[in-house]
């Protein structure tokens, strides 16, 4: 992956996560895009964004 | 045949035609690969037939850089070598493990895996194992893969008998080669120290240095020295490069689909990546040990899940009721890259009762290491999530790059490199038969000659190689005996 494609993909994903974690959660956490659109990793956990966002059916 | 020491041995008469320094895993198996073929050999063994502290005494040494064990504690001088303590984990290289990775230097063997497949079946009885499954795909770019937990042959005991009653093997315990002596095309001699004390030399027409993965590099530093070069003519690379398997505990797990990760009786699970997962990330090779814990460290890791995604905690809590085995820890067993500095060294200060310098073993991960470590992880719980099997934390130390935790295991006793095996004579040490580079009758058993170290334990290709390099002997002996003939 060339380094300008990997920075595209972690300033959308980090965004994405910053939108998607409630409020306090982001203060207080550490928060780092993955290679995936749907994962976040909050403080070392890889979870899902689905996970974080609290609609896991 | 076995002889107690060196003046025993000259009285029998024998002669050997293969000179086979070491008696561990390695030498014992290329013994009895020529013995099957009716060739005569001499197996020196440093050590008795059990422990000794003065022949212990010979292993120790000092360690620059990383913590590692003590150079005396992590490998045994006696019959059967380190066999006399190893676990019997079990596993052969993969096919990609012998192929260059582009973003690593250095890497590639001039051999490929099909060039030692021959040897499995044969490696498989030494070892007493069974064939191993094909690796199952677990997800995207994980493979579920089988480590052996085999009885853990010990060589000195398994083929003591055989070796008493063999006419074609002659094992001379409590006698070291103290040096090899060469011209720079051959080695001519190899000086003995039998009981402590200098008892001579003995000749051979061929030699095998199978010491164990740190001493093969030490014998032969030193006796280039003694011979000015003659021993190792191209000695660029002779000891460096050395490698081990660093390990850690490096994060938690739960598994919410353990039928898709079942452990073993012992509560393993054992993971590798696929070759593209390497490269996707520039890591080197490694394998993610899943091991299931009780239910009590569960409860924690449940705490802290639950103030980064609650429902997703009350998920994993509520199958946790279930199956109470579904929490896990991780560890992780990588691959190092060979690097120069790496390396075993002459001491200039420190010598043993016999006067050979001691080791100085230069070694220290750099960020390769930790690159490998963290985005194993990242990938790992990146996969397990995304196919609802479980989710994984990375410890912080891992994540922060913080020092390596001095409570844990921290490597596998494997040493590999140091003579290693290459075509290029400024990075390695022998060819793809394991001679010595330019010494027509010098060859390196044992992991010593492992040009990249996988990320699985050694001792199955060790053997498959001996397998390879005594197969090769035989043939080398009978054409040069016919040659003399003529
Ligand atoms: C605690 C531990 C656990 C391990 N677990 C595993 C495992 O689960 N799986 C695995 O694959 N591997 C494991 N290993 C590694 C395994 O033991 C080695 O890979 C294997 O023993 C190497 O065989 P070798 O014949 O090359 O060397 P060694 O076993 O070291 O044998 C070398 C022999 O040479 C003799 N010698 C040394 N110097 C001289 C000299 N100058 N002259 C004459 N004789 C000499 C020694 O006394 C010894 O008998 C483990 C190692 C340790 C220490």
């Amino acid at each position: 992956m060339k380094p300008s494609d990997k920075t595209g993909i972690r300033r959308r994903t980090l965004l994405g996560a910053l939108l998607a974690l409630p409020a306090l959660a982001v203060l207080f956490r550490v928060i780092r895009p993955t290679a995936h659109q749907d994962l976040v990793e909050v403080d070392g956990w890889i979870l899902k964004r689905t996970d974080v966002e609290g609609d896991r059916a | 045949m076995i002889f107690q020491d060196a003046a025993q041995f000259a009285a029998s008469g024998f002669t050997p035609q293969v000179c086979i320094v070491g008696a561990g895993p390695a030498g014992i198996t290329i013994a009895n690969k020529l013995a099957a073929a009716g060739i005569p050999s001499v197996l020196l063994e440093g050590g008795a037939e059990e422990w000794t502290e003065d022949s212990q005494d010979v292993y120790r040494g000092v360690t620059i850089g990383d913590p590692y064990f003590d150079l005396d504690i992590t490998r045994l001088r006696f019959l059967g070598g380190c066999s006399n303590h190893w676990a019997g984990w079990c596993r052969v290289l993969d096919a990609h493990d012998f192929t260059a990775k582009s973003y690593v230097p250095d890497t590639g063997w001039p051999i490929r895996r099909g060039d030692i497949e021959p040897f499995l079946p044969e490696t498989f009885d030494v070892l007493g194992l069974h064939d191993f499954p094909p690796d199952r795909q677990t997800t995207d770019r994980f493979y579920r893969f089988e480590v052996q937990k085999s009885e853990a042959v010990r060589f000195g005991e398994k083929y003591r008998e055989a070796i008493a009653a063999s006419e074609h093997i002659a094992l001379l315990l409590n006698t070291a080669a103290g040096e090899l002596v060469g011209d720079g095309t051959r080695i001519t001699a190899a000086k003995l120290i039998s009981n402590g004390a200098a008892a001579g030399e003995i000749a051979a027409p061929f030699f095998v240095v199978a010491t164990g993965g740190l001493e093969n590099s030490r014998l032969l530093l030193w006796s280039n020295e003694r011979s000015n070069g003659g021993v190792v003519p191209h000695a660029d690379a002779l000891g460096r490069y050395w490698m081990e398997h660093p390990m850690y505990w490096t994060g938690n797990a739960f598994l919410t689909d353990t039928a898709a990760l079942t452990p073993d009786h012992e509560g393993h699970a054992f993971f590798i990546p696929s070759p593209q997962a390497m490269a996707e990330r520039e890591v080197l090779n490694f394998h993610v040990q899943v091991e299931t814990m009780p239910f009590s460290g569960a409860k924690r890791m449940i705490a802290d899940l639950a103030c980064h995604a609650p429902q997703t905690a009350e998920w994993v809590s509520n199958l946790l009721g279930a199956k109470l085995q579904c929490s896990a820890r991780v560890h992780l067993d990588w691959e190092q890259a060979p690097r120069r500095h790496n390396r075993v060294a002459l001491s200039t200060t420190e010598r043993d009762a016999y006067g050979v310098p001691r080791i100085e073993l230069h070694w220290k991960k750099d960020e390769l290491d930790r690159h490998t470590m963290l985005e194993a992880m990242r990938m790992f719980g990146e996969d397990l999530a995304r196919k609802d099997l479980g989710r994984v934390q990375i410890s912080d130390w891992v994540l922060n790059g913080e020092d390596y935790p001095d409570d844990m295991e921290l490597a596998g006793n494997h040493h590999m490199g140091g003579t290693r095996m290459g075509t290029d004579v400024k990075t390695s040490v022998v060819d793809s038969d394991c001679r010595v580079h330019g010494m027509a009758n010098l060859f390196v058993g044992g992991s010593s000659v492992f040009t990249t170290s996988g990320q699985c334990t050694p001792t199955t290709t060790i053997v498959a190689l001996a397998l390879r390099l005594g197969d090769h002997l035989a043939r080398e002996v009978v054409g040069v005996r016919t040659e003399a003939k003529a």
